[in-house]
């Protein structure tokens, strides 16, 4: 559960001429995740070339494909039944590409000019619209005989300078208003300075504004014309409709067919691309889920009649863990979690998956901080129904809907412990406490609960260190061993110096100055271990001074971490308080036999539970983020993606 | 407690950590002296530039392949650096950063121009990690220029390069559009100057500033001498504003007055004069002007060190060393040897 599913690197030797049927095989088992061997097959200049050519035929027949079905507007949704196990090569693909083409490609050229010409006219109105003021003929400004003018859009950024660039040119600079970021400008000046103020314009960044010299008249009337004409285009296009909806119910299954002929192609010689090439032998190499080997060997060994040298190896053997890539194996609940996790950094595959851990440690959170069992019930409600996919606005929320659920039952429990629903605390008894009564208990509570979270960090910290072998990390990290003494040394001092328990004398200095000294020391110490030259790289004076504030770093973050978790509590006692002050506010509007008391006293459960149980949540995410994964999640792991048969467009 | 102890502490440590692994004078001596392009790979193995040169082995790699490998390296450095840097000060430093995203930006719409592959383009671009405002893998599958610059609306090139994309479809020239790339980045710099806040604001003003300043003067020297730009087109190719320098200056080269006076008035007695004419004076005027931001940068790293004016010295060191890295690669791939480069080196051997 904490780890990623045990991987192995497979390399196969594949003569060239099973080459693709082998990435097929390997594409329709979709277990493989794919080493670029592609440096082995590299020509001189750098480049892997055997593929590209077959990949660019590929594109191009794809991109055929989707200028019909783009045109005839066709779903790229196989229909029930159709039959993909033939396998097209590229004449057979094309041939059929050309027969569909003939029958569909004049429509589509005849609506792509109408479409282009519209588009064009489209450009010539928004190149007219900030001009619509201007009460000028255009023509008349092209043939000014003793005078220059331009019409165009500068940059905003560029037009104190453009005017300061021409400060000893005489010329007049009209700002007729904001396009964009753009100012629109006229700019006018005698036309024998007609070279200066255009260069002068043009490197100023100054789009010139120009009109067709078809088009005579003012602004508003070439703006009709324009108008006019796209009104026939648009009409003209329509009357295609008939021809285009009968073309796309006799072609469209068909083009669906080839597209996906086309693109699971493509994916497999873009796979193949990366593929190492030796003369006449391929080098296929990836990850495997190391259960799922056996069965991918065994289907490249059936096919090739045993051509095929394999070559199997774990993680630890081919040595760079940072190059293996990670699956995450949550499910249900824990896998609702992942993206909080992923958001921050994808797990490396030698380090614990944090997701089960932040999915309680979140939840028991969010309900410390949010208890009430009427808000926690609306919040769990609103989860539920974005997960039934019932209510359309909270479709985009059904990756969230199983947090929102969890962490809305977390605050229902967490009401009966308080005795809080929807704000009322004099309705249902307190199982625990009520934290405005009882607010250094909930404070001291919450501390309690962020120390528990800040050993199960040091745990994790030392868990990877194992896992990683990197000594350093298990025995001299401010979160290894030695940080965990000091942490649980600095703790008992503060329990003692609280309760007033006295201490035996020697035991503070025991349990705080030798992890010390050791966290001091722990680069040489690390070193030494690791039996790495030299033991300090930057002189001891230097790394001394380092260590020092190093070490007070880590003291001060030792504090906050612990003492962050406060606000566990203190959100808690905000949650009640704030309640409060709607009951008041709706108390100034009358008792409750009133209708305002009830009006307010819902605006304030609505105004609680959005705007507080957002923030409730991003404080949540804060303690997972900065004060839980600090400790031992560094991440920058790879995720597992298999190579698989693809219908998506991948270019 | 003096102004800026506390942000300043640990960002002190581990920038001095970080001029502690600059090149040494023994090995600048050492690569100086490298005979050929191979010695010289080695003896740049031997230094802090050593991992990520790992992979060449008996051939030195062609120079934009040393310059990303290099660059690799800075990148490491920015990366520790922003971490580092307290929160006020961190868009100024993000945005220093961004320089090289302009110019990865730069590189593949030269790439774009002459057809080259994506992949080789991937190769050549400074590995900006996170503080990247951009996904590179989105904008390399760009067909060509004007794709784009579509795929880069919405990001904070998208207008300027939007406004430029006509010019370069009219002349088919990049020209225009690195303009307005470079303009448009030390605008939003010089922005990001302004908004920093006390003693950062006279440590950026005074170190970015400068370099603001050189920037400036450089760009216009370049558009009268080199370029023929008109007196109107150098106004609009440059900026109006700078930290000692200013729009009379860029007017005064822009007309043509007289280079080595126009100097004197933004640096006094520290300005290098300009032997206009005479040959490779431009880049050598650049390199002195650079030495001059050398010395404040030095100046910066002695006295009072809690401050943002330590991290930033660090990075224009850092810049200036890897640019005479590739400068040393050079020349060391072209047989030269010390009198042909050393003019162009902000680095002085002893």
């Amino acid at each position: 559960m904490f780890h990623a599913e045990e991987m192995s690197e497979l390399s196969l030797l594949v003569p060239r001429q099973d080459i693709e049927a082998v990435t097929k095989a390997i594409a329709q088992k979709g277990v493989l995740h794919q080493i670029d061997t592609s440096y082995l097959s590299r020509s001189e200049d750098g480049s892997a070339e055997p593929w590209l050519d077959r990949i660019q035929e590929y594109q191009g027949f794809e991109q055929r494909i989707l200028l019909m079905t783009g045109t005839l507007q066709t779903s790229e949704a196989l229909a029930e039944g159709s039959d993909l196990t033939a396998t097209l090569g590229s004449a057979e693909l094309r041939d059929r590409i050309l027969a569909i083409e003939r029958e569909v490609m004049p429509l589509v050229r005849q609506l792509k000019g109408l479409e282009q010409r519209l588009a064009e006219l489209q450009i010539l109105q928004q190149r007219l619209r900030p001009l619509a003021a201007l009460d000028v003929d255009l023509a008349s400004l092209r043939d000014l005989s003793f005078l220059h003018a331009q019409v165009g859009i500068i940059p905003a950024a560029n037009l104190d300078r453009f005017n300061s660039s021409l400060l000893h040119v005489p010329h007049v600079i009209m700002n007729l208003g904001e396009e964009g970021s753009g100012t629109l400008v006229a700019l006018f000046g005698s036309a024998r300075d007609r070279e200066i103020l255009d260069r002068a314009a043009n490197s100023a960044y100054m789009a010139p504004i120009s009109m067709p010299t078809e088009y005579r008249g003012t602004p508003a009337a070439i703006g009709r014309a324009l108008g006019e004409e796209a009104e026939q285009l648009r009409a003209q296009k329509n009357a295609l409709d008939l021809e285009t909806a009968r073309l796309r119910d006799a072609w469209g299954q068909p083009l669906a067919e080839l597209l996906w002929h086309a693109r699971s192609d493509l994916s497999l010689m873009r796979a193949a691309h990366h593929f190492g090439q030796v003369r006449d032998v391929y080098l296929v190499a990836g990850w495997v889920p190391t259960r799922r080997l056996p069965e991918l060997v065994q289907a490249v060994r059936d096919l090739t009649s045993g051509r095929v040298e394999v070559d199997i190896a774990t993680a630890e053997q081919a040595g760079d863990a940072a190059s293996v890539p990670t699956t995450l194996g949550n499910r249900g609940l824990f896998k609702a979690f992942q993206g909080l996790v992923t958001n921050y950094a994808f797990p490396a595959y030698n380090e614990i998956d944090p997701t089960p851990l932040v999915a309680i440690s979140f939840v028991v959170m969010f309900g410390l901080m949010f208890g009430d069992v009427g808000h926690g019930l609306v919040l769990a409600a609103a989860g539920w129904l974005a997960l039934s996919g019932k209510v359309a606005a909270l479709k985009g929320a059904r990756g969230l809907a199983p947090i929102l659920v969890a962490a809305g039952a977390s605050a229902m429990v967490f009401g009966f412990l308080y005795g809080s629903i929807f704000g009322i605390e004099d309705v249902l008894p307190a199982l625990w406490l009520r934290p405005l009564d009882d607010i250094m208990s909930i404070l001291l509570a919450t501390v309690v609960l962020g120390v528990g979270i800040s050993l199960v960090g040091f745990a994790a910290n030392i868990a990877n260190g194992l896992r990683a072998r990197d000594w350093r990390r298990v025995l001299f990290d401010r979160y290894g061993l030695a940080g965990l003494w000091f942490y649980l040394g600095l703790l008992g001092v503060v329990f003692a110096v609280a309760t007033g328990v006295a201490l035996p004398s020697g035991l503070i200095p025991l349990a705080l100055i030798p992890p010390l000294v050791l966290l001091t020391l722990g680069e040489p110490l690390g070193n030494l271990i690791n039996k790495r030259r030299p033991l300090i790289h930057e002189g001891v004076g230097l790394y001394l001074i380092t260590a020092f504030f190093e070490l007070f770093e880590a003291f001060i973050g030792y504090l906050s971490n612990s003492l962050s978790y406060v606000r566990l509590g203190a959100f808690a006692v905000a949650h009640g308080g704030l309640m409060s002050v709607f009951f008041i506010l709706a108390g100034m509007m009358g008792g409750p036999s009133s209708l305002l008391y009830w009006l307010v006293v819902l605006v304030g459960n609505i105004f609680v539970i959005g705007f507080e149980g957002l923030i409730v949540g991003i404080q949540t995410l804060r303690l997972e983020y900065y004060e839980f994964f600090s400790k031992f999640f560094t991440g920058g792991g790879l995720p597992y993606r298999p190579l698989e048969l693809s219908d998506k467009q991948t270019s | 407690m003096p102004w800026g102890l506390p942000a300043y502490i640990t960002p002190n440590v581990h920038v001095r950590g970080m001029l502690g692994r600059m090149l040494t004078a023994e090995e600048w001596r050492e690569l100086d002296g490298s005979r050929d392009a191979l010695g010289f790979l080695l003896a740049l193995k031997q230094t802090s530039y050593g991992p990520q040169l790992a992979e060449f082995e008996a051939v030195c790699p062609p120079c934009e392949l040393l310059e990303a490998r290099l660059n690799a390296n800075v990148a490491l450095r920015f990366a520790h650096i922003i971490d580092l840097t307290p929160k006020a000060d961190q868009p100024l430093v993000l945005l220093l950063k961004q320089l090289y995203e302009v110019d990865n930006l730069k590189t593949v719409l030269r790439g774009l121009q002459v057809g080259e592959s994506a992949e080789r383009m991937k190769g050549f671009l400074f590995p900006l990690g996170r503080a990247s405002s951009l996904d590179m893998d989105a904008l390399l599958v760009a067909r060509d220029v004007p794709e784009l610059v579509l795929r880069l609306q919405g990001t904070p090139y998208g207008d300027a390069l939007r406004h430029a994309l006509a010019r370069f479809e009219e002349e088919r020239s990049l020209f225009p559009l690195e303009v307005a790339l470079d303009l448009d980045y030390y605008r939003r710099l010089w922005r990001a100057i302004q908004e920093t806040k006390g003693d950062s604001r006279k440590w950026a003003q005074q170190l970015i500033g400068t370099w603001y300043d050189i920037t400036n003067i450089m760009w216009a020297l370049r558009y009268r001498y080199y370029y023929d730009k008109s007196l109107a087109e150098i106004i609009n190719y440059t900026l109006p504003y700078g930290y000692r320098s200013n729009d009379s200056v860029i007017r005064g080269i822009a007309a043509g007055q007289e280079v080595t006076p126009l100097l004197r008035q933004v640096w006094g007695e520290a300005a290098p004069p300009a032997e206009v004419g005479q040959p490779g004076w431009l880049p050598r005027l650049e390199v002195a002007l650079h030495r001059y931001l050398d010395k404040l940068c030095r100046a910066a790293l002695t006295g009072y060190p809690f401050h943002l004016g330590v991290i930033l010295a660090y990075l224009m060191q850092k810049r200036a060393e890897t640019r005479d890295l590739m400068v040393l690669a050079e020349a060391k791939m072209s047989g030269l040897r010390r009198p042909a480069y050393q003019d162009y080196m902000v680095h002085q051997f002893a």
